[in-house]
């Protein structure tokens, strides 16, 4: 053992070990200090980077509810779609990870509130075109890149995956799958979309969806909807429709690659469904009976409940193809065209014609200015003030009741029932069956014209009512303007001895798991009181309007019917010419007895309601008495309706014939344009064509 | 046989259960930070560790039990003996993380500069009392400081910066125990705190500078503009303090619990340090403040009992053997930790007793040995 003294015990100095004790101790609380800065205070602000770095929020899309017929059958519904997205956020993550951080930057100008700043925002074009560029040589496809598309969908939905290419088909799935070339942020998704089951089949009533215009669009918990309603119910009621976005949060590892199996998963709801008051079957019997027509409408009312059983505009188009997204050439093609596909004519605004008739014939009736059996004395044409005022027809009839003026459509009987009921009770009658009144259906529609003393003194203040007018108002002329759903729904209150209801699309919103939201019950907007045989002899003059009047075309044997047809002259210009374009018109019900169907036909540029719309009817009432024996009806996919101008015929200047008799067809009310006194402030216009394709004639002649 | 008993006796035992809890804790941390990893070879890490153990604790007795002065003795052929070999490294070694550092033998890697540590300790102690009894303080400073120069150039050509970087702590402690006038040891203190301020307020000038400082390679001086601004480059030369920082400071403060880390897992922090030089960050994250705190102040606990034992040796050379080792212990504890907590730049030292590294681990229990035996050899044993 060594036990010398150490000769250097004299410069042993406990002390400095003490002060080295001392400052490696302050040394250590330094540390244990900086650990305490860096994870109890900084703790948030450590955490969020991780979150950042190591989590993928992926948005899952949500369903929408389904659109169905009163049966339950799917008009509009979700079907699965493959798609290869582009997530935008994990893209730029990945091009900075490769590229030192360093992201491409562009100089954007906005305008806000009159001023122009300039601001940069991420290059993403050049980040997404360069982060596929691997894809294009392996796979050897073209990916053509949508630049503005891709800016537009960053800056508007940058959370939302850009959809580069929707629905791909089977070939490039199975490539994209087989040779996944683990490209963080490319990703083939399979996601719910929107299909219209049926094609081109209520188009108007179901509308259509589409991206959202603005990012502003978001749903409760304030995340940007990915599809929103365009046009119809999907419009409408897309607030019901819309399901909740889900959500899922990816583990990746620090190359962005996803670590499988740590994943947490908010999933998405599926939006209510809607069930409308349309039965898919009469629709398809409707949709069929229009082909071929050009432009026109039906609608068909339920007269016991006011349900809309079947709307019908032709020409139409097919939803499916603004799904996912409309390409230009179709937008195009469907905004441009003069027959206005896009315009639901089921809720436009028409002249009416002689389908007028029955509520003049109603009010007289019930202002006792006529009675069932009174008999007027009618002629070709007859004088009120100092004008001459004509029938169609150029023989005199003779002495005639209301019953047979129904069935002929005698303006020379309406005229002095007309006057004698007085213009007050003409437009209070026209006013219970909701003339000139919106039927609040949850569509847009036009609400029509009660053309009156008042609406004249508020439009046209200098103008005075006179007779003439009353005579005009008593024949459905002058600027009274109706849509074809009001005098459905005025039929179908004819029908059933006078209940005027609102016409019901939407019967009940129920979610998926069937639990009912909201129902959508009857509402009736009049009952309008008739003496039993006041009513009845109108409709008696309606059944023989069908049965030996205008309209025997729309007879079904077996079946009573009763309608009452209509021609309103309309002219309008078309490529630089102008021409006769008729609204020809049908209003009837059946069966007689117990009516079960009110059913209006426009058609637009026909020859006469008897000898057009009157056809029309009788198709679509002989399938449907076939159907309610049991025939079914075969539910195919049905293609777009082209429109046409077939029906549209040179106008002739009425000083040079007199008259307009349209063709050699028994026209059922058209009262000439010439032997309208009226002046109408506003003659029949097409306010329904918005993009005005043609334009309307002034029509002042003095 | 009495002899033995008594100086078992001896041995400090709080030293030696610190020593024990904190091999334990590395163990842990080590299998935590490798068990998913795809490399085997990083896998098998903790096997390794685990036996490299007993070889450390038979080292640790043998040296321990032996009386210090013994091996004072034998110091400068060890010394030589560890010059030849980091001479020889330059020329035969196996490069690994871009320094030519190691040798393999049979499968094993040596690091010839983690022995240089001790050996230095070792000539340290048996150099400076003999300089001390012949010279006045300015040669015997200046000669230990040309001695100190000689493995930190020899390591620097590895280059090591990190490996480097210990031996003149080692070497001014020593001269500061053995008494040496403050003169000499103060303008490098106030030399010290002036550099961290500079970098912490010139910095940012620092960071603009296109040229390394002479002397430093592009990469060093990398590290430390990284060091200064972490977010200037957060995936290149930054990317390791950021990952480092989000790691501990992701675990608050009890942690996320053991093998619930995901920096490591994910590789955030590199497979390749995670257990070894970044072993700190995969603690920190997983135990949180708590762990982190226990692990500072019982390594800071070990060397301030060490600097303890050095006060109650018997002669200088005891002193001087425990002040190397605490300097030892000390730069590689404040550094290591220190860098993944943004304290000082990144400098590739391992932690002691908790950083995966076989050659590092012989030496920080062969250094525990030195301190126990001067303890147990503080005072003159009792003859029965």
């Amino acid at each position: 053992m060594l036990e010398t003294k150490s000769k250097s015990q004299t410069i042993h100095h406990g002390s400095r070990q003490g002060y080295l004790i001392f400052a490696f101790f302050l040394a250590a609380l330094y540390l244990v200090f900086r650990l305490y800065d860096v994870t109890v205070q900084k703790n948030e602000n450590y955490k969020d980077k991780l979150r950042n770095q190591t989590t993928v929020a992926i948005r899952l899309s949500p369903a929408r509810g389904a659109i169905l017929d009163r049966n339950g059958f799917a008009i509009a519904e979700n079907r699965a779609s493959f798609d290869i997205d582009f997530y935008l956020d994990q893209l730029i993550r990945d091009y900075s990870r490769t590229h030192r951080g360093r992201i491409p930057k562009i100089p954007i100008t906005v305008k806000r509130k009159g001023k122009t700043i300039t601001r940069e925002e991420n290059d993403i074009v050049k980040i997404v075109a360069e982060s596929v560029e691997p894809l294009k040589k392996t796979l050897g496809i073209e990916i053509k890149l949508d630049a503005n598309d891709i800016r537009n969908h960053y800056r508007t939905q940058p959370r939302i995956p850009y959809p580069y290419k929707a629905d791909v088909d089977f070939n490039t799935l199975a490539q994209f799958s087989e040779r996944n070339l683990g490209i963080p942020g490319i990703e083939i998704g399979a996601r719910p979309i929107r299909t219209y089951n049926m094609g081109a089949f209520a188009p108007h009533i179901v509308g259509y969806i589409g991206r959202p215009e603005s990012s502003e669009q978001v749903d409760e918990a304030g995340v940007e909807f990915e599809f929103v309603g365009k046009k119809g119910v999907e419009e409408k009621m897309d607030s019901h429709l819309q399901g909740k976005a889900g959500g899922k949060i990816l583990q990746v590892n620090y190359r962005g690659y996803i670590v499988p199996g740590d994943e947490t998963e908010e999933p998405p709801t599926v939006g209510n469904s809607i069930s409308l008051s349309i039965d898919a079957r009469i629709q398809h019997i409707a949709e069929d009976a229009m082909r071929g027509v050009g432009r026109g409408a039906v609608v068909i009312v339920d007269p016991n409940n006011g349900d809309i059983l079947a709307m019908v505009s032709v020409p139409n188009f097919d939803p499916n193809v603004f799904i996912p997204k409309i390409s230009p050439q179709n937008w195009k093609e469907l905004t441009t065209n003069p027959t206005a596909p896009m315009i639901n004519r089921a809720l436009s605004e028409y002249a009416p014609g002689s389908i007028y008739k029955p509520i003049i014939a109603l009010a007289a009736l019930k202002a006792h200015a006529i009675r069932p059996n009174t008999y007027i004395n009618t002629a070709s044409s007859m004088f009120i003030g100092n004008r001459s005022f004509k029938d169609w027809y150029k023989g005199d009839r003779g002495p005639i009741t209301v019953k047979e003026a129904m069935q002929w459509s005698t303006n020379t009987f309406f005229y002095p029932a007309g006057i004698s009921t007085g213009i007050d009770k003409l437009v209070e009658m026209a006013r219970l069956f909701g003339i000139g009144q919106p039927t609040e259906i949850p569509l847009p529609e036009g609400k029509g014209i009660l053309w009156s003393p008042e609406w004249l003194k508020k439009h046209y203040p200098a103008e005075r009512w006179t007779t003439a007018y009353t005579a005009n108002f008593s024949i459905g002329q002058g600027a009274v303007e109706v849509t074809p759903l009001q005098m459905a729904v005025v039929g179908a209150a004819i029908a059933n001895g006078g209940t005027v209801y609102f016409p019901n699309l939407v019967k009940s919103i129920q979610s998926i798991d069937g639990d009912v939201k909201a129902t959508f019950p009857t509402r009736i907007r009049n009952r309008i009181e008739f003496d039993l045989p006041d009513i009845d002899i109108v409709r008696q003059g309606m059944l023989a309007v069908v049965d030996s009047g205008t309209a025997t075309k729309a007879q079904v044997p077996g079946y009573k019917i009763a309608g009452k047809t209509g021609t309103a002259q309309f002219k309008t210009r078309l490529q630089g010419r102008t021409v006769s374009d008729q609204r020809t018109w049908f209003l009837s019900f059946a069966p007689y007895d117990s009516p079960r169907y009110a059913i209006c036909v426009l058609v637009e540029g026909g020859t006469s309601g008897g000898g057009t719309c009157a056809p029309i009817a009788q198709n679509i009432y002989s399938r449907l008495f076939a159907m309610e024996k049991g025939e079914t009806i075969n539910m195919n996919y049905l293609t777009p309706v082209d429109g046409h101008f077939g029906g549209v015929t040179d106008y002739v200047p009425p000083q040079a014939t007199g008259a307009t008799a349209p063709g050699a067809l028994p026209a059922a009310g058209a009262a000439s344009q010439e032997s309208n006194p009226g002046d109408a402030p506003a003659e029949i216009s097409n306010e329904d064509d918005d993009r005005k394709p043609s334009r309307i004639l002034p029509q002042r002649s003095r | 046989m009495w002899t033995l008993i008594q100086k078992i006796g001896r041995i400090n035992w709080i030293l030696m259960l610190l020593m024990c809890a904190l091999l334990t804790a590395g163990l842990m941390a080590i299998y935590s930070a490798t068990y998913v990893s795809e490399v085997s070879e990083f896998r098998e890490a903790f096997n390794k560790q685990l036996r490299m153990v007993p070889i450390g604790f038979a080292l640790f007795f043998i040296i321990a039990l032996v009386d210090y002065q013994f091996w004072v003795k034998f110091s400068l052929p060890i010394f030589l003996v560890t010059l030849i070999l980091l001479i020889l490294v330059l020329f035969f070694g196996k490069v690994i993380n871009g320094a030519r550092s190691w040798f393999m033998i049979a499968g094993f890697g040596i690091q010839p500069a983690e022995f240089t540590k001790i050996s230095f300790i070792l000539v340290t102690a048996l150099f400076l009392p003999l300089m001390r009894e012949r010279f006045s303080d300015l040669p015997l400073f200046c000669s230990s400081m040309g001695l100190t120069l000689i493995p930190i150039a020899l390591i620097m050509g590895q280059p090591d910066l990190g490996s480097a970087s210990v031996f003149i702590p080692i070497m001014f402690l020593s001269l500061y125990v053995l008494g040496i006038k403050n003169r000499y040891i103060m303008p490098f203190v106030a030399a010290g705190v002036l550099l961290f301020v500079v970098l912490n307020v010139l910095g940012p000038k620092i960071v603009e500078m296109e040229k390394p400082f002479p002397g430093l390679k592009t990469y060093q001086m990398n590290r430390i503009k990284s060091f200064i601004n972490p977010e200037l480059d957060p995936l290149k030369s930054g990317w390791t303090i950021n990952q480092s920082l989000i790691a501990i400071g992701s675990g608050g403060f009890f942690g996320k619990g053991y093998l619930q880390g995901t920096q490591n897992v994910r590789g955030f922090i590199g497979r390749n340090i995670a257990f070894t030089d970044f072993i700190f960050a995969v603690i920190g994250e997983e135990t949180g403040f708590v762990g982190g705190s226990v692990i500072i102040m019982g390594i800071g606990f070990l060397i301030m009992l060490s600097l303890y034992v050095g006060s109650k040796s018997r002669d200088s050379t005891g002193s001087i053997l425990t002040a190397g080792v605490a300097a030892l212990f000390f730069t590689h504890f404040f550094i290591n930790i220190g860098m993944t907590i943004k304290v000082v730049p990144i400098t590739g030292i391992p932690l002691p007793f908790i950083s995966f590294g076989g050659s590092f681990l012989l030496v920080c229990m062969s250094a525990m040995g030195l301190v126990q035996s001067v303890w147990i050899h503080r005072k003159p044993l009792e003859r029965n």
